[in-house]
């Protein structure tokens, strides 16, 4: 039955790429699963290494990837979700994608980013080894309900795990996850020292009010990272952030990287990261403490994170006849906010793009752009454009920010903000662009044909076709 | 002699606990709407269990939050009750959003079957269902100061609706809207929100007041009128923005549909 379950769904894949309906990635699972609704767990119980499952609201593809690739590096045969597809389906995809019908030897180990909603079920019937627990940020309210309700998913998925648990020690309601844990828990947290050095930095991102996840009052930190990230305590009920297993020392942020000292134990290495800012530091770090429970060298883990390629439109550098622009996925205050400060950071970008759409994948609700803090950001002297189903409103959102007009260009198809954002550059000058999920893809699509029909210009100049 | 500035004040209720959906939007919203016309707006915060002086207030704003937030400023504004209703029965503007529109209304029957109590400025109550009313809205609202003058026509309102409460109006109350497309208080696509005197109690973020910016100068107007007594209408201002954003939310629906049929293959 699981076999005739994998054939179907890797007939209904390969149907899919020949008609052109898709890429194939989430109708595999969907006609296997149908047909055996167990078949997520059978797959998944048969990776020798068992499943790493990746979920929080900000930063799951890049750890997930972080770690596919660390592990890769190391030998290990790792199956994963690499397409974004986090939901039942895609994972499920993956798994028959991976799977041979003849011999047995097909992975060793998953590794997979979970959306917050699918979570339960996933881990349900995956039971991962390892549950890794990123944050909770205001993320697609429309789906996912409030924050509180975020947060009970999660510790539904965290009690449906089958080893260890790893938990972000500085985001105060994933900490608290700990509660639900059905065996060990493991930290990860960036030390006080670095967090004030660097917080500053981010914290145009630190206007969100936190409360206490015990008693709900008013909470506060030694020292803050951006958003509700930092080292935190409740002077009330006197709760506060867990004695950290997997820590993060001498956090340094460039203008287009990052290093940190990776500490687990009485281990430690120094980690370079070629991506900037504080979120993909923690990001690292989550990726490094799942590592290390999977029992990858300390080296290991610094060689492959040096050469680290970000995942697609996740801070993703796309050449556009010489000029450079950093793709970044964005759907949530805290993950915009930051893209923003990472493109004000770096030097060289003198324009960001926006694209807001407001399609399903998207987020219905295009409010959250009130809840990026513009007033902070000092956007002066950058030629911002904005496009997507949604620009009117970021031009509305922007005017209420006080940032002047003439600055500031508008289009309807996030293809041509990607265009018209490139047109504006110099050769060799660099540009960021913040999406929303089908924004972004629609860039991808565009930028990927616009250069393969660049190649084909070039090879009939070339050759006199 | 040179004329001293006018100027308004603003009370924004626990923006701590209840700024769930870009509401603090809408008194950015009011705060440049003044400062575009000359007009000085003060702000003050009002935390729980925090102190406060809501003495010389025109204008109160109430976002909305997430439950157990909403349990915490249900029993912290007890103390703030008979000032902000009396303010209200002034003339005072108020805007309570969401969450904060339940809490300006009589009582809250929430999910575990528990009562939260509401400062009763409307005679409205609320009981939690299970399903939650998401998605854009459009209403037909007349905007009219208390006490003062005929009702203008009727104008467009868009938002985003996003609650599991079922809002119940007395029989004496009016509603703020005539649900054109959406949900509304019952979610049923009959009315929304609620009106008492200058007060406005509604389910729509996205936020309300930047994309429907006739509202915001309502408020303002309402709240000038509070402090020194019957003005005109206020110098118009540039809307274009405003207006295109507005219009960008009214073409969602339509659009929407017309895109999930694409999606299912019935062109």
């Amino acid at each position: 039955m699981k076999a005739a379950a994998v054939l179907a769904g890797k007939s209904a894949a390969a149907m899919s790429r020949l008609l052109r309906r898709g890429s194939g990635t989430a109708i595999a699972g969907l006609v296997g699963q149908r047909l055996h609704s167990d078949l997520l767990g059978e797959l998944a119980s048969s990776l020798p290494g068992g499943c790493v499952a990746i979920s929080g609201t900000n930063g799951k593809t890049t750890t997930a990837k972080m770690l596919g690739d660390i592990l890769e590096a190391t030998g290990v045969g790792v199956v994963r979700n690499d397409a974004g597809s986090n939901l039942s389906h895609g994972i499920a995809s993956s798994l028959i994608a991976a799977t041979r019908l003849i011999g047995d030897r097909w992975g060793e180990l998953g590794v997979f980013e979970v959306d917050e909603a699918a979570a339960p079920a996933v881990c349900e019937q995956m039971r991962p080894a390892v549950t890794c627990v990123l944050n909770i940020f205001r993320d697609q309210l429309d789906r996912y309900g409030d924050l509180e309700n975020t947060a009970a998913l999660l510790g539904r998925a965290v009690e449906r795990g089958a080893g260890v648990t790893i938990l972000n020690a500085d985001d105060p309601s994933v900490a608290s996850l700990s509660h639900v844990a059905p065996s060990s828990v493991r930290y990860f947290g960036v030390d006080t020292r670095s967090l004030a050095e660097c917080g500053a930095e981010h914290m145009p991102v630190g206007q969100q009010w936190a409360q206490c996840p015990n008693c709900k009052s008013q909470m506060s930190f030694r020292a803050r990272g951006y958003g509700h990230l930092g080292d935190w305590y409740c002077p009330l009920c006197g709760r506060s952030r867990p004695t950290v297993d997997f820590l993060a020392t001498d956090v340094e942020l460039g203008s287009q990287s990052s290093a940190f000292t990776f500490n687990a134990g009485d281990k430690s290495v120094r980690i370079h990261l070629p991506l900037s800012g504080l979120h993909n530091v923690y990001n690292a770090l989550a990726a490094c403490a799942t590592a290390f429970v999977s029992r990858v060298s300390l080296d290991a883990m610094s060689s492959s994170l040096a050469s680290y390629e970000p995942a697609f439109g996740r801070a993703e550098v796309l050449d556009v006849t010489g000029r450079r622009v950093v793709l970044s996925l964005a759907k949530n205050p805290t993950g915009a906010s930051l893209s923003i400060a990472s493109a004000l950071s770096d030097q060289e970008s003198s324009a960001i793009g926006f694209a807001l759409n407001d399609n399903a994948a998207d987020g219905r609700d295009v409010s959250w752009i009130w809840d990026v803090d513009f007033e902070s950001l000092d956007l002066s002297g950058k030629h911002l454009v904005l496009s997507g189903s949604r620009a009117d409103d970021l031009a509305l959102r922007l005017k209420y920010a006080g940032i002047e007009e003439r600055h500031v260009e508008l289009c309807r198809d996030p293809a041509n903000g990607f265009k018209q954002l490139a047109r504006r550059l110099p050769l060799g000058g660099s540009a960021h662009m913040l999406a929303t999920y089908t924004a972004m893809i629609r860039i991808r699509r565009a930028h990927a044909k616009g250069r393969d029909s660049l190649a084909q210009l070039g090879r009939q100049l070339r050759y006199g076709a | 002699m040179v004329p001293r500035t006018r100027h308004i004040k603003i009370a924004h209720l626990y923006p701590e606990a209840m700024d769930l959906y870009g509401d603090s939007g809408n008194v950015r919203t009011l705060v440049k709407r003044c400062q575009w016309r000359g007009l000085e707006a003060e702000v003050v915060e009002v935390y729980l269990g925090e102190a406060a002086d809501l003495g010389d207030v025109d204008l109160i704003f109430i976002g909305g939050g997430q439950d157990s937030a909403q349990g915490r400023v249900a029993r912290d504004i007890v103390r703030h009750t008979s000032m902000i209703r009396d303010l209200v029965d002034g003339g005072a503007a108020a805007l309570a959003i969401c969450g904060g529109f339940q809490l300006f209304g009589s009582e809250y029957l929430v999910a575990s079957g528990a009562t939260l109590p509401g400062i009763g400025v409307f005679d409205a109550w609320t009981l939690a269902d299970r399903n939650r009313v998401i998605g854009e809205i459009t209403t037909e609202v007349s905007l009219q100061l208390w006490n003062t003058e005929p009702a203008p026509p009727p104008i467009v309102v868009v938002g985003f609706e996003n609650h599991a409460g079922r809002t119940f109006l007395g029989s004496k109350e009016s509603p703020f809207g005539r649900v054109v497309h959406g949900g509304g208080n019952l979610g049923d696509g009959s009315v929304e929100g609620a009106v008492y005197r200058n007060a406005i109690g509604t389910y729509l973020h996205g936020p309300l007041l930047p994309r429907n910016p006739q509202i915001a100068d309502h408020l303002i107007r309402a709240a000038l009128t509070h402090r020194y007594g019957p003005v005109g209408p206020l110098p118009p201002l540039d809307d274009v923005a405003e207006l295109n954003a507005h219009s960008a939310a009214m073409r969602r629906p339509a659009r929407r549909q017309s895109a999930e049929r694409i999606a299912f293959g019935t062109r």
